[in-house]
Formats: structure tokens, sequence, C-alpha cells
């Protein structure tokens, strides 16, 4: 229950004004808030203002290290900064007035917290005096973001803003990663603070501790006995920047690995042990190689629903040790044998220690017939498509072809629905943090904010946003915000006509009756026009064989962004499928095709 | 805090506990070869009364934080008392649950999570807070209103 306090004239207290002042100069509320963000490191903030924060930009139009970038509407400058955040690892900012622009920011802090990306939204609010008095633009934010933020605040005490900004990064960086909300009342904000409080106590953040050495022994000691263990690798192990301890893992197990949707990347999709993605979009040899195990070894990842399938017939035989941040996750959804909280890079390194003691005092594990079996569904059941019979392009080709001459540096940015399936299955992901999508809310529209973001954060890389016409559709606005801030993202629409997961599920399982989901995205909007009315390049591609020379295109544009109407066939289908509420056993490799996964042991 | 020990009542003739609030016999399978039959976890394991103490940050909106993190797990709050400690940073909330021991590890877990949270444990008697109010009731002033709708 201690609180960090500084005495404004203590020796040892930081410097907070400018060298050579002799007098403390007392801060309004908005001026502290930014030196905090400043003294957090904070480069780059995604916002837009209203009347509740103007003091707020009073204060910014000084700052020379923060840029803001004014986006369009408050959902792009959430997505911003979770793109932003996934793609650097460091914790993206985003700002809104109160009310409307605060409920604005609901579904990026949902879809952070659903993803565990470390965001943190600063609002204002109305003056303390007119709260509850249902005062205009007034709205409740830091009760409405109760369940979808790791935590929210509202400081209605000037001498408060600059711990609370400064636990707000702690508690959005420290842990399980999170959305994290600040709602900062207008009087707050324009009253003289007192800045000697540092941190707020928060007694009840416990930050994770590391595994516990005798778990780490239990798993190691069932990955040693274990016949058909594997490595079931989760968004985790992005976030806590594990790949290279991961990648030692693997080799030095030889233990086959599944990489999930929000893990793609942090093992190369190129390495022979890379089984692929499980799931209801999976591969077949990463959906039959979680299922088939008797081992596995959860790394950062939450058995989500589109994983596991039915949950009843999930991996029958499988053991599960599960390695994760937070202690909610084990546990939660299947009943664990090991479980490890801690870091989970930290974990992979305990767990790689571990084994090499082992193997080196004689344990000998056999995993050879499995490991045979798991190479026998990769090579027998690769990922493919059928070239459409309506004559169109089909969509994967394009994607694959983006992938192709982008290159394994780009960074992708996916909206969610079919195109976001085939970006993870038909680009080759070899690095980290160059797959940003939204897995676990599903947002739709988020990939054109979320590259802008990204590519605030990572401006010498190349950034796609590979985008459906209809999740384009929800945000394209940010398209002024890039080329009027001098963001120059590549779009890649791909534009079958529908709301294609949608239409999807109409044509498998609702007898093809497509309610609603067909648009007319060929005639309205003509989305290279619209490219350009936003001052961006807009190109279209309808041929397959003009796909190369489009991309080339939209690759060599290099001052402005670029948005390509890549026109799809209608009638493309996302494969292999396990279709929701069934088995992962009753996956189809492509329409009613089911694959043999030959005899159990 | 042991003020209503110091006064030991006879004790109090309990009302006769709805039927739902009776504690089952657990029906829990054998652990044999059958149990691969049931994966993932249940969330239909039978119920019973739970009484959890939950030390929180004296902040306002923090019940609020707590009670939406019930809503969205779909329990039900049987009974809920808040009230100060001897730190006024630091209030009690406790909680009667009627859920399996399984929802109620998990619904533990995540209000661990909350930052305002500082400390959970469960009592043993999960009448306590009706068994303590009954003590109230004849001790000294009677509860009114919704505390007594909670106590019966």
């Amino acid at each position: 229950m201690t609180a960090t306090h500084l005495s404004s004239d203590s020796l040892d207290a930081p410097a907070r004004q400018p060298a050579g002042a002799s007098a403390p100069v007392t801060r309004t509320g908005a001026q502290a808030l930014v030196g905090t963000l400043e003294r957090l490191g904070v480069e780059h903030i995604f916002g837009l203002p209203g009347g509740a924060v103007l003091p707020l930009y009073d204060a910014l139009y000084h700052s020379e290290q923060i840029r803001h970038i004014l986006v369009r509407h408050e959902q792009g400058a959430g997505h911003a900064a979770q793109g932003y955040a996934a793609a650097s690892g460091k914790v993206g900012v985003c700002l809104a007035t109160s009310g409307p622009g605060a409920t604005n920011l609901v579904t990026p802090l949902a879809d952070a917290n659903m993803d565990s990306v470390p965001i943190v939204a600063i609002t204002g609010n109305v003056a303390s005096t007119a709260m509850g008095s249902d005062a205009f633009q007034e709205a409740d934010i830091r009760a409405i973001s109760m369940p979808v933020t790791k935590h929210s605040f509202l400081v209605t005490r000037p001498d408060e803003i600059a711990a609370t900004i400064a636990s707000a990064f702690h508690l959005a960086s420290t842990g399980r990663p999170g959305p994290v909300l600040v709602d900062v009342t207008k009087d707050a904000l324009t009253a003289a603070a007192d800045e000697s409080l540092l941190q707020l106590p928060m007694p009840g953040f416990r930050p994770p501790s590391s595994a516990a050495p005798e778990a780490v022994r239990d798993a190691v000691e069932l990955m040693l006995t274990a016949r058909r263990p594997v490595l079931y690798v989760g968004g985790g192990c992005v976030r806590a920047d594990a790949h290279a301890e991961l990648r030692q893992l693997a080799e030095v197990t030889g233990i086959p690995v599944v990489t999930t949707l929000m893990a793609r990347g942090v093992f190369p999709d190129s390495h022979p042990q890379h089984m692929g993605m499980p799931g209801m979009h999976g591969s077949v040899s990463g959906v039959a190689t979680l299922q088939k195990s008797d081992l596995i070894v959860s790394l950062g990842a939450r058995f989500d629903d589109r994983v596991t399938g039915r949950k009843d017939t999930f991996a029958p035989q499988a053991t599960i040790v599960h390695a994760d941040i937070d202690p909610a996750e084990i546990g939660k959804n299947f009943p664990t044998a090991v479980g490890l909280l801690g870091d989970v890079r930290d974990t992979i390194t305990q767990l790689v220690l571990e084994w090499s003691r082992r193997t080196a005092a004689g344990a000998a594990p056999d995993h050879a017939a499995w490991i045979r079996r798991t190479q026998g569904w990769k090579r027998r059941y690769p990922l493919g498509y059928d070239v459409p019979s309506d004559g169109a392009m089909a969509p994967q080709y394009v994607i694959e072809r983006l992938g192709a001459l982008a290159g394994p540096d780009a960074i992708v940015a996916s909206g969610v629905g079919q195109h976001q399936m085939w970006a993870s299955q038909f680009i080759s992901y070899e690095h980290p943090r160059r797959w940003l999508n939204s897995g676990g809310l599903g947002t739709m529209g988020y990939a054109v904010p979320a590259a802008m973001g990204a590519k605030v954060a990572m401006p010498g890389s190349t950034v796609w946003a590979v985008d459906g016409d209809g999740c384009f559709q929800m945000t394209n606005q940010e398209l002024a915000t890039c080329a009027v801030e001098g963001i120059p993202i590549k779009v890649a629409i791909i534009n079958n006509a529908a709301l294609g997961m949608v239409k999807q599920w109409q044509a498998l399982f609702y007898s093809e009756r497509f309610s609603a989901s067909q648009l007319p995205s060929t005639q309205i909007p003509d989305f290279a026009l619209l490219a350009q009315a936003y001052g961006c390049e807009g190109l279209r591609c309808d041929r397959p064989e003009d796909v190369d020379r489009t991309i080339e295109a939209a690759m060599a544009v290099d001052d402005r962004p670029v948005v390509v109407d890549f026109r799809v066939s209608k009638d493309a289908m996302v494969w292999p499928m396990v279709a929701a509420g069934t088995s992962n056993d009753d996956i189809q490799h492509a329409r009613d095709v089911r694959p043999d996964f030959g005899d159990d042991e | 805090m042991t003020l209503l020990s110091a006064y030991p009542p006879p004790p109090p003739p309990l009302p006769t506990p709805p039927t739902a609030y009776l504690a089952s016999t657990p029906t829990t399978p054998a652990p044999d070869a059958t149990h691969h039959a049931q994966r993932g976890t249940t969330m239909n394991a039978p119920a019973t009364r739970h009484a959890l103490s939950v030390l929180v940050e004296n902040n306002p909106g923090v019940l609020a934080r707590v009670s939406v993190l019930f809503a969205r797990r779909n329990f039900n709050i049987d009974h809920l008392v808040v009230g100060p400690t001897e730190d006024s940073k630091v209030s009690r909330m406790t909680i009667v649950v009627n859920v399996s021991a399984e929802q109620l590890h998990k619904v533990t877990n995540q209000l661990d999570k909350l930052v305002e949270v500082i400390h959970i444990e469960e009592l043993p008697d999960a009448d306590a807070i009706r068994t303590q109010l009954w003590a109230i009731n004849d001790n000294g002033p009677r509860p009114v209103g919704a505390m007594a709708a909670a106590a019966f």
C-alpha cells in the first residue's frame, strides 16, 4: 500500500522543468498528461478532438516529441493504435473526446481485449461537476468499457492524472497485455496539477511470476514419454517475442508445431516441422496433428472454440500442458495436467534447459513414427484451391501472388472473413509481427486503420491491407488520414461482391438462400475512383494475367496510399473447413471431401 | 471485526432453505476408461452455495466492476454485502453465489484478475451472511428493506 511519492524539492527528483528554471512551474492537468506521455516515450497518438479534450489538444500543440495523427473516425484511431502496438510491440495510444467519441472506441477496446493488444485509450469527459446530469456529450465510458478492457480509470482530480497515465501504461504492457482506458474530466484537465505521485498503488495488481521448476520438470517428463506430442503455439508467443526461443524448443525436441491464426509467423511457415494452422479453416495437417496427438503443449494459446471444434470430441487422447501468463486461462476450457504460469518466453527457455538436461542424462523420446505420420498428412493434404468455373480470378491466387511479390518482410493486415482466412493460408509468414488481424472479436473494418498504425510504427516496411469489399467499406475513411498524413499503405480489396463468409455459410448450411449477403461492389462504389477521391492511387484488376503487373505497379508507388480493386470469383469458398459445432475429426479438405487420417497406433 | 461473536446468540432457527439450495450429492463419474467421453470443462455440474469474501480497493465503481464480471459469466448473485474494513482504502465484499465448484474456480480466477481486487477467500460457511443477519435480528436493530429480503 505504498505509493511512490517524490517531493518536489527532493534533490533526487528528475528534472521536471526545463533546465535553468528556478521556481517549480505548476502545470495544468492537460500539460501534466502530455508531459507524462513524453516521459513514457510516446511518439505517436491517433485521435480526434472534441469539446471535452480541448485542453489536452491545446497542450499537445506544443509537444515536439509526440506526433498526433488526426483520424477521421475514433474507431480508426483505436484500430490504428492496435496495429501500431501489434507491429512494434510498443503500447499504442488513442485519444477521443467524451460521449460519442468515447463510445466509438468501444469496438477497438473489445478487439484489443480479445487479442491481448497493449493499448491505452485516453478520453475526455464532461466536468466532474456536470457528471450525472446528462450533460452534452456525456457518457459513462468507464462503466461502458468495464467488460471489454483490462482496466478502466476515471480521473476527476488533476493530481492523479500523471500517476494514472503511468499506471495505465504499466497495466497495458505488463502481464497479459490488454487495453486500458483513462477517462479524464475536463475540469481536471484545466486545473493546476501536482505531479508528485508517479504511480498508483494498485495493491491488487500482481505481475506474473515465472513457471514453477517442478511444473517445468513435469511438463518435460510428459514431453519425453508422450508418443504423439504437438506444440500448440498461440498469439502469446508473438506478444512475448518468444520466436527465437520457440524455434529452439521445436528444433531441440523435434516435436511438430501448429501455429494458430494469432500466431502466424512466430514459427516460420517454411520450417519442415511446421504443420500449419489448426482450427475451423486450418490445414488438414494442422488440425489432424492437434486432433490425433496424445500430448498438447499449449504455448500462449487459449483453446478457442474455432480451434477445438466441438469440445467433447477435441483431441480425445491428449493430455494438456498449458503455458500461459494469465492464470485464468489455465484450465478454462479443458482440464490441464500441468500448468506453466508465467511469461511464455521465459517458460520456453526453462523447457529447453530441462529438456537438454534430461536428454543429456540419457532420456530418449520416441516420436519418430508420429513425426512420419504428421509429415505424411502434410504431403497428402496440402492447401489448394480450384480455378473458378466461371472464368473469374481465384481470390486465393491473388493473395498467393501478393504474398510472393511483397516478400516475407512485408506486414499484412487483414479484415475479417474469407479474405482473412485466405491471407492466413496462402501467404507464407516467416517472421513474427508481420501478420495483423482481428482474431478473437472478428472486427470487420480492422484492416485499413490497423495497416495505417503499423505503417506509422514501421515506416521502413511495406504494409499491405488485405481487405474484403464488405470490410473495406466500414473504415475506408482512414484513407484520407493516410493520404493527408503521408502514410503510404497499400490496400488489396478482394472484391467478390459479397459478404463472402456469410455467403459461404448460407451456401453450405442455409440452402443457398443468400439473405442480405450480396453487395453491388462491382458497381457501387467504384473503389478505384473512391481511392482517387481520397488522394490515393486507385487500380483495378480483373484478369489473372494482370495480377502480377498490378501488384508491381502498386509496389512502385511510394508517395501515397494505393488501393487495388481485385475483382474475383463470387463463388470461391474457404477450404478446408470444420463446420461450426462439429468435431475436428469431420474436417472437409474440400467440399464433401473428408481426408483419411489413417489408423491410430 | 468480531463484534457479532462477542454476543453469542442462541443458534437461530434457520428457515428451511428452498430446495434449489440443498447440496445435492455429487454425481461425478468414476475416473475410469470412460473419462475420455467427457472432454472440455462443463457448465452444468451440480450447483452449490459458495460464499466469497473479497477485499477490494474502496473506489467508486468497484461494485459495478465486480457485478459486471459475474453478469458477464452469466452467474446470478444470491447475496451481496459490501462494507468498510479497518483500512479506509479497502472494502470487503461478501458474495454468495449458487454455482458448481468448477464454475466458482473460474469466476474466482477472473475476479482475481481485476486490478481493484486485492484478496479473495471462500468462507467455510455459505450461510454466513444469513446467520449473521439473524444474529443482528435477535440482538440489535432489525434488518429492514432489501437487507431483510436478502436474509430470508
